[in-house]
């Protein structure tokens, strides 16, 4: 069942909005449901007697208890090709919540130690052990919209403490796999102090590495491709890596693994990823500089 | 109640009893519906799916060498009386290993039966660092 998006500007924003924004959507409908429901025991009140004033605060709440202005920096990039967005902000519960909207492409926490320090947006994010914790992400939903020949990926990502650095286990933060020779991989690398991320189409690998990575504070990590222009980009806190790598192979997929597709592990049960991970993203667009630039910030 | 890390190596048994074993363990656990969850039951298989490694909240007694020994001959409907142990101790907490036709499996309590899961957690780790090959995929890019 289709979710509608989140998407809701700052209080400020709707302060100013004389009419409510026409793109306001989940939040928003939620305020309308409660006064619906009021305007329901009220024969009185009805939706065109409903004034911003009245629902604006409402929204205001509903946003607050919900989202941030992080999330809404998220759901307003390249909004018609966003394909998910997982918080990772529950404090409880097995659901990752697609806050892009689709239900059909929440993710499933295994063993995740949620409610952990988040990335400063005022929203939590969850532990993965290293031993046996993940979250599943693979949906068919999600094998039907990723495109292998164009996308973007965009997370937030801190280790459990500085000794993952140099524990010499490649450790996975996600991998959107089709097969050997089709997939986006980034991974905590088995070298000292290195994320790396892979990206291969048609068997031709393009890999980035971060290097001299020391931190234990949260970081951004964006990873774009395209097969149209021809170039795979790696970003770090915002930043380009490097220029980018072009000459891509042919992406030849039928459809994700499940097997192989999920956050803070690989394959089925290995290669898990022991730190924190928030606001993962992905787009069926390479996004820009300007975008990952945004992204990189709180 | 106790949450921690859990460790099972098959050492002698066709597939049909390991697979009879791994799916009864993954029933285990006191708290499977648990609001957080890492407090349900959940594990890892190693790669030449002959061991696993779980995590969830249990009671220490579920996991002394006589409850074991009775759980296990109920899985495998076998009188418990041809089922022996033998323990050992290791860096990595205390081991039983079940003998019954000789050794069939053994088990490990990562931190020891009375530790915190703290402690629980960095056994755990440091034995799969310690057989990261046996545990862990490694890609040469």
């Amino acid at each position: 069942m289709a979710k509608t998006k989140h998407i809701i500007p700052p209080y400020s924003k709707l302060m100013s909005c004389r009419i409510l924004p026409v793109f306001l959507k989940k939040p928003a409908e939620k305020g309308i449901f409660f006064l619906k429901k009021k305007a329901a025991e009220n024969d009185e009140m009805n939706e065109s007697k409903l004034i911003p004033s009245m629902i604006v605060p409402a929204l205001y709440a509903k946003a607050a208890e919900e989202g941030s202005e992080y999330a809404d920096k998220i759901l307003a990039m390249e909004a018609a090709n966003l394909i998910a967005y997982w918080p990772l902000w529950e404090a409880a519960g097995v659901n990752a919540d697609n806050y892009e909207g689709t239900a059909a492409r929440d993710g499933t926490y295994v063993g995740a130690t949620l409610g952990q320090t988040g990335i400063g947006d005022g929203h939590t994010a969850p532990l993965f052990d290293g031993v046996n914790d993940t979250c599943e992400i693979f949906t068919d939903s999600l094998s039907a919209a990723f495109n292998g020949e164009e996308g973007s990926i965009s997370m937030w990502m801190r280790v459990a403490n500085v000794g993952v650095w140099t524990d010499g286990i490649q450790r996975a933060l996600t991998r959107l796999f089709c097969n050997a020779g089709n997939y986006a991989y980034l991974a905590k690398w088995s070298l000292n102090n290195e994320v790396r991320f892979e990206y291969k189409s048609g068997g031709v690998g393009k890999y980035i590495k971060i290097l001299g990575i020391e931190t234990t504070d949260w970081f951004h990590i964006g990873y774009t491709w395209t097969k149209n222009g021809d170039l795979v980009k790696g970003y770090y806190n915002g930043s380009p890596i490097e220029e980018g790598q072009s000459g891509l192979g042919a992406w030849a997929c039928g459809g994700l693994d499940g097997t192989r597709t999920r956050l803070a592990a690989d394959f089925i049960d290995t290669n898990l990823f022991s730190g924190y991970l928030a606001h993962v993203a992905i787009w069926t667009k390479a996004l820009s500089d300007a975008d990952m630039a945004s992204l990189g910030t709180v | 109640m106790n949450r921690q890390y859990y460790g099972i190596e098959d050492l002698g048994m066709v597939k049909e009893q390991r697979d009879m074993l791994f799916a009864a363990l993954k029933g285990l656990g006191r708290n499977n519906l648990h609001p957080k969850p890492n407090y349900r039951n959940h594990w890892r298989i190693r790669l030449d799916g002959k061991a696993m490694i779980f995590e969830g909240d249990f009671n220490d007694e579920d996991w002394t060498v006589d409850s074991m020994t009775n759980w296990l001959s109920q899985v495998f409907e076998v009188n418990p009386h041809t089922i022996s142990a033998s323990l050992a101790s290791t860096g990595y907490g205390p081991t039983a290993t079940f003998i019954r036709n000789g050794a069939k499996m053994r088990m490990i309590a990562f931190g020891g039966l009375l530790t915190s899961w703290q402690e629980s957690h960095l056994k755990a780790l440091a034995y799969l660092k310690a057989n990261k090959l046996e545990w862990e995929i490694f890609e040469e890019l």
